[in-house]
């Protein structure tokens, strides 16, 4: 059985770096995809990932709820994802520009075709508000179901099945025929 | 609590095209947290050390000084004052000289305050 995050912090705040590894890896993705709603910038995001891992390692004596540590770890990300917004001045609708220049041949029309949809994608959740991108991104890519997400989110239940089915509905007007429907988790 | 199903037509857009959240690039993002975590318990140890370090040998000095002037109180405080130990002797000098022929008194006097102390 996986040793609980209040074990865990407890570890932390001896200290030990390997508890705050495993914890850094079980709340990874949703503090990737919170940092990447608010920054909608790949690089950005893991760099806020870092900046927040280690505000959280730092401050960890003020988790005062070491059993909720992944919602307090989703402020920091939410805040220092907005600190580096304004620092940098990025622009909301800027796309996602990774991966090199592409060649020719069929790897690289797949890989093209790809960056092409990445970069729509971005452009489409750049037009969701903060909260939509958040709960779209958790709920659809880190794959939390709405209950995580009122808890970390700090919305109801009910405002997060809200807000997803909103992101959703405007996600698909933006994308159009680049809108690809899967089957619901939750 | 079961959650409720999404409306009709209200189902999930695939947007696996924008994630980025692959065990690589987490390696990579925790294996630089550790580096700068690590990086900063040494700068911690370091401001430490130089934050302490210009008040080391002003406080040894005060210590050695402290420890001197201590040493020196209490050796002068165990040692019998030369002054009480030799007035009777003083005093007998004193009237041998002036050919001074002590009262019973006097004797009395010098030598119960010596024969006192000891």
């Amino acid at each position: 059985m996986a040793e609980s995050d209040a074990s865990l912090v407890a570890r932390v705040r001896l200290g030990d770096t390997a508890a705050f590894e495993i914890l850094m890896r079980r709340h990874y993705r949703v503090a990737y995809f919170v940092a990447l709603a608010g920054v909608n910038n790949d690089t950005d995001a893991e760099d806020v990932c870092q900046d927040a891992f280690v505000a959280a390692w730092r401050h960890i004596a003020d988790c005062r709820e070491p059993d909720r540590f992944g919602a307090w770890l989703v402020r920091i990300v939410r805040n220092t994802a907005h600190n580096r917004r304004d620092y940098l001045r990025v622009r909301v609708a800027e796309p996602i520009e990774s991966g090199g220049g592409v060649a020719g041949g069929e790897a690289s029309d797949a890989r093209a075709l790809r960056h092409e949809l990445r970069g729509q994608l971005m452009r489409a959740l750049a037009e969701l508000r903060p909260v939509q991108r958040e709960i779209v991104l958790l709920h659809d890519l880190a794959g939390l179901r709405h209950a995580e997400i009122a808890e970390r989110v700090q919305v109801s239940e009910n405002m997060s099945r809200r807000h997803l089915s909103d992101a959703r509905k405007r996600l698909r007007a933006l994308l159009g025929d680049y809108a690809t429907l899967e089957p619901d988790h939750d | 609590m079961t959650d409720r199903p999404p409306p009709r037509g209200d189902g999930r857009i695939d947007l696996s095209a924008i994630d980025s959240a692959d065990a690589s690039r987490q390696d990579r993002v925790v294996a630089a947290t550790l580096a700068r975590i690590a990086a900063n318990s040494r700068q911690s140890a370091t401001d430490f050390s130089s934050l302490v370090m210009p008040y080391i040998r002003p406080a040894v000095a005060a210590a050695v000084l402290l420890a001197a002037v201590a040493v020196g109180t209490v050796v002068l405080a165990d040692r019998p004052d030369p002054a009480d130990q030799q007035q009777p002797v003083a005093l007998l000098t004193n009237w041998a000289d002036s050919r001074h022929v002590p009262t019973n008194g006097e004797l009395l006097l010098a030598f119960q305050g010596y024969g006192g102390e000891r």
